[in-house]
């Protein structure tokens, strides 16, 4: 075998050693090229050997090819005979050294031992030893060189790359772990969680997907999101923004909430609340969308809606209620409030009508028309009757549906007939219409149950009021006619009185017309006026029991006859104390003789003591007295009575009523006749 | 004398195979068949398995450019070689030559071992596809796997024109790019040998790819090549003549043993690059093997005395032997046939079955490193515990 032979089996060997990266591979192909190349069947690998000097050495096989059994013992600490892995290149034919190697399935005779530097030992072995013309232990030198070098790179790139499985396991563990923590999440998540990859399919669906969706991973998976899970009409553009949204992973939706359209399995519609979040993975932006069925959320909404607009309706007709005065009004009032207010499509009263009929009485937000058509409508679907006559007769709130939209009905889809009751029968009834089907909650029904009862106590009420108007006014009308009546039975008996002294004719007449001058020069009310007009005109009526011949004596008059004269207030008082008037006439009669500083009488009373229109009445009843004939005296004149009661100012009588009657004498010209 | 185990029949017709199949399973109602057909009659394949099945027998074989018969080479008729205990047989088709392969010999190696019995000589006898193109490979990997549980003895089937086509069968199946396995227990072997002489001058062939050689001393190979059929036989090198040609260049795997593994170029590839049948390790130094002698008689010596070493005396016993297509190629049919008659004389065996390989799976000694090798006979007994 000649230079070049040598070089093409070392050739071969290097460039095994050199192609290799990791130690078991580098052994196990290194080991198969000398075997393949020496024609020993069999061998094996020892590496880091320990030193020593004894008949055994205790190693490890890290490789063995060609005997099963020692292919068994790999990566087994074995004792084995020491002159068999220390010492240089030998090839040796020993066989009761090689009956000693344990897991032997066939006779060996001949070893080849092949030192790797420092790293170990490689022993190759044969039943004979194979022809060959080669100095076997000094050829493969370079090679063991080499496969020493080798190992030792192995051996750093086996616990670097050891290192970075360990690292990769690690991270895989924290991924799977991950995994499953997200998994479990949303797994149990009740909101939909859906990932959407870059090519728009359907990446991720949770368990919630499938229960609100309706579909089951394994059927959308890969799969069109949008064609899946948004009504057509909304397909075009969500496409147009998740093309926007794959450029830079924005979009006017990502990171929001927002409620849109979703589309079911069954091809249903319900509301859905989407949050969007960007995802990048491996440099494509993927959407990750959280959704929640909103459908629950959205009823209890509107039912919150159609209470609050209820309730406001409810609010405004108690203040209609309130300021009502006229029931046409009040029905007008309450249907446009119905309609403005609660945002309903129309109202309208009816009143049961001869004939177990219904007249509408009020209406608002639409045309008669519009409300009989509905009705009509519904009446030939269902083949009922209609809604508010069946409310009249029974009592009871009822319901009525149409069709969505506006049609022949005019747009309503949904009425309500509430009964108009009182003391639990109907005499009318109040028509709620809405556009849209299933417009009334039970809560709403319950409210506008408590208006129409609202309403229904308002016309009941009115109707009352004006009912007792009526009489009151009859009351009082028949009152003044009486009190006008009695009046003239007093005047005509003070008048008889006057009758029956000829020399006071005329005098309460007289007494009356200054009091009203004084009164009305200080300013005084119409209303009290009248009082002290008529206190004046019946001061003296007491006198009906003083014998006339005695009101008519001149000379003077005796204890007994001047007594009987000073009682005639008193019995004055006493005939008009039962008559109703709206002025103390009793008292000014009762007090007209009643001084400020108590020397009057009957009861001597002093000062606020004496009502304004005694204390007024006084001073004309003196003034005129004075200025007029008696059967006992002269008449004294005006001047003389005015000093007298200028005189007596501030002490029997009142000073402003006393400057009141001077001015109207001497201001204004007041004369008796 | 026992019966021979070994039969040729000139026709594969029903009406010659179901007498024999018959005759045969009254004794041995366990046996099978281990069928060998020359390519020139791989459609009475089916014939062969429908017999086989009607009768009840278990059926393998491979198909071949020719069988070896009496001293000849012959292209029709067919060898049923008997199996007095139809061994466990595993038909792998379309082998991976890839970084599946580990797994599906993983699995190989399971099977076999699930089927491997306890006596002490068992013999895997495997017949590939020659278009297999990592046949090396598989044996490194095979024998890493099963060690010394088995001897290990095979040959390449298929086409000499190396046109692909099935070429591995069994009862039911006819496969190709596969492996036929079979365990034939109390056998030990086979001996391989082919005597090519490495000259002391030799050209070193640089750059190979898997069972291509794509540079001979950092030339392309087929400049070289070109040249060298110029100035050897004046002649131009074509795609057509090639196989002719490169029997007579083949390349050596040098052993530090001084054993030569002869890869025979077979094939122009369209890239100038030389296709051989058999792996040629990566980037791997190769001899060139300029016209090499051969020597026939050190050979059949060699074979006949390695026979007589695992199993006795051949004196009157069947002789199984295969030899390669490419050999024939280079002595020429003449000094074929000769080797032929040689080794029946030599073995005095009973009688010598066989067929045109394409390519020789075994070792030079009993217990040597299984290898893949081109221009060899491989030689084994037949039935080997039957002695007459």
């Amino acid at each position: 075998m000649n230079r070049e032979h040598i070089l093409s089996v070392l050739y071969d060997i290097g460039l095994v050693i050199g192609g290799e990266v990791s130690i078991k591979p580098l052994l196990t192909k290194t080991l198969q090229r000398l075997l393949y190349h020496t024609s020993f069947p069999t061998g094996l690998v020892f590496l880091d050997v320990p030193p020593g000097d004894g008949d055994t050495v205790v190693a490890t096989p890290a490789v063995a090819i060609g005997d099963f059994g020692f292919s068994a013992l790999v990566g087994q600490a074995l004792s084995l005979p020491a002159p068999l892995l220390r010492g240089g290149p030998e090839v040796c034919e020993a066989p009761e050294l090689l009956a000693a190697l344990p897991g032997a399935t066939r006779h060996y005779n001949v070893f080849l031992r092949l030192p790797i530097d420092h790293c170990g030992v490689l022993l190759m072995l044969a039943p004979r030893q194979p022809s060959t013309q080669l100095p076997l232990t000094e050829i493969f030198r370079p090679v063991m060189a080499n496969l020493a070098k080798a190992i030792l790179l192995c051996r750093h790139n086996d616990a670097y790359t050891a290192g970075l499985v360990a690292e990769r396991d690690l991270a895989q563990q924290s991924l799977a772990e991950s995994e499953v923590r997200f998994r479990s999440i949303t797994t149990v998540a009740q909101d939909a969680i859906v990932m959407i990859d870059r090519d728009g399919r359907i990446a991720y669906w949770n368990p919630a997907a499938e229960h609100i969706f309706g579909y089951r991973a394994d059927e959308v998976m890969g799969r069109d999101a949008h064609a899946l899970m948004t009504p057509e009409r909304y397909r075009a553009a969500f496409k147009a923004g998740f093309e926007h949204f794959l450029v830079d992973g924005t979009g006017p939706v990502v990171g929001k909430t927002v409620e849109v359209e979703g589309l079911r399995k069954d091809g249903s519609e319900f509301p859905i609340e989407l949050s969007i979040s960007a995802l990048q993975l491996q440099g494509h932006w993927n959407a990750v969308g959280l959704m929640r069925d909103i459908t629950d959320r959205r009823a209890a909404e509107l039912a919150l809606h159609r209470a609050n607009r209820a309730l406001k309706t409810l609010s405004g007709c108690n203040g209609i209620l309130v300021r009502a005065l006229d029931e046409t009004r009040l029905l007008h009032d309450i249907c446009g409030l119905i309609v403005e207010a609660g945002g309903y499509r129309g109202a309208c009263v009816g009143y049961a009508d001869t004939g177990s009929g219904l007249r509408q009485v009020a209406r608002a937000g639409m045309a008669h028309a519009d409300t009989e058509a509905f009705e009509r409508t519904r009446a030939d679907n269902c083949g009922v009757a209609d809604s508010a006559l069946r409310a009249l007769h029974s009592g009871q709130p009822q319901l009525a549906q149409g069709a969505d939209g506006s049609g022949p009905d005019g747009g309503i889809a949904a009425s309500i007939a509430l009964p108009l009751r009182d003391n639990g029968a109907a005499f009318g009834v109040l028509n709620v219409y809405a556009e849209v089907r299933d417009a009334f909650s039970t809560e709403e029904i319950a409210l506008l149950t408590e208006l129409a009862d609202d309403l229904a106590f308002g016309i009941v009420t009115l109707r009352t009021r004006a009912e007792r108007e009526s009489l009151e006014a009859a009351r009082r009308a028949g009152n003044d006619r009486l009190k006008r009546a009695l009046l003239g039975t007093i005047q005509a008996l003070a008048m008889t009185v006057e009758k029956r002294d000829p020399y006071t004719a005329g005098h309460q007449q007289k007494v009356a017309r200054l009091a009203v001058a004084i009164a009305t020069e200080l300013g005084w009310p119409p209303d009290q006026i009248e009082g002290v007009r008529l206190g004046g005109m019946l001061h003296d009526i007491g006198k009906i029991y003083v014998p006339s011949e005695i009101l008519s004596r001149p000379g003077k008059l005796s204890e007994l006859e001047f007594g009987l004269i000073r009682s005639h207030p008193e019995v004055g008082y006493e005939i008009l104390q039962g008559v109703e008037l709206p002025w103390p006439v009793a008292e000014i009669i009762l007090q007209h003789h009643e001084r400020l500083d108590g020397k009057g009488y009957p009861h001597g009373l002093t000062g606020d003591r004496i009502i304004p229109e005694a204390r007024l009445l006084a001073i004309a009843d003196v003034v005129e007295a004075m200025a007029s004939h008696r059967p006992y005296r002269a008449a004294l004149g005006v001047d003389s009575a005015l000093e007298e009661i200028v005189r007596c100012r501030g002490s029997q009588f009142d000073a402003d009523m006393v400057d009141g009657c001077v001015r109207v004498f001497r201001e204004r010209g007041f004369r008796f006749e | 004398m026992t019966a021979s185990a070994m039969l040729y029949l000139p026709d594969i017709r029903t009406a010659d195979v179901e007498p024999v199949l018959a005759r045969w399973r009254a004794d041995r109602p366990g046996m099978g068949v281990l069928a060998l057909v020359p390519e020139a009659e791989r459609a009475a394949v089916p014939v062969l398995q429908r017999a086989c099945t009607d009768a009840g027998v278990a059926l393998a074989g491979g198909v071949f450019p020719a069988l070896v018969e009496s001293g000849e080479f012959v292209t029709q008729g067919t060898w049923l070689l008997r199996l007095d205990h139809m061994p466990y047989v595993a038909l792998y088709p379309d082998l991976p030559h890839d970084e599946r392969l580990p797994g599906v010999l993983d699995a190989m190696v399971a099977d076999l071992l699930g089927k491997l019995g306890d006596g002490p000589d068992t013999t895997l006898f495997m017949l590939f596809d020659g278009m297999v193109p990592n046949i090396g490979s598989i044996l490194d990997e095979l024998y890493l796997r099963l060690s010394n549980r088995v001897h290990y003895m095979g040959v390449n089937a298929g086409s000499e024109t190396f046109q692909p086509m099935p070429c591995l069968f069994d009862q039911s199946r006819i496969a190709q790019n596969g492996l036929l396995a079979v365990l034939v227990e109390a056998h030990r072997g086979a001996i391989l040998e082919h005597g090519y002489e490495v000259p002391e001058q030799t050209i070193t062939a640089t750059s190979t790819e898997g069972n291509r050689i794509l540079q001979i001393d950092w030339r392309p190979a087929f400049d070289v090549y070109r040249e060298l059929a110029a100035e050897q036989y004046g002649v131009e090198v074509t795609r057509d003549n090639f196989y002719q040609l490169g029997v007579h260049f083949p390349f050596g795997i040098v052993r530090a043993n001084g054993i030569t593994v002869v890869r025979i170029p077979v094939a122009l590839e369209e890239d100038g690059s030389l296709f051989c049948v058999g792996e040629v390790p990566a980037n791997a130094m190769l001899a060139l093997l300029r016209a090499p002698a051969v020597d026939s008689r050190h050979t059949l010596k060699t074979v006949t005395r390695g026979l007589a070493e695992l199993d006795g005396s051949l004196d009157g016993r069947d002789l199984l032997l295969f030899y390669c297509a490419g050999r024939r190629l280079h002595l020429g049919l003449d000094a074929a046939r000769g080797e032929l008659r040689g080794l029946a004389e030599l073995s005095r065996a009973g009688s010598l079955a066989g067929a045109l390989s394409l390519g020789e799976i075994g070792s030079t000694t009993q217990w040597g490193y299984p290898l893949f090798h081109n221009a060899t006979l491989v030689a084994s007994l037949w039935n080997a515990s039957a002695r007459p």
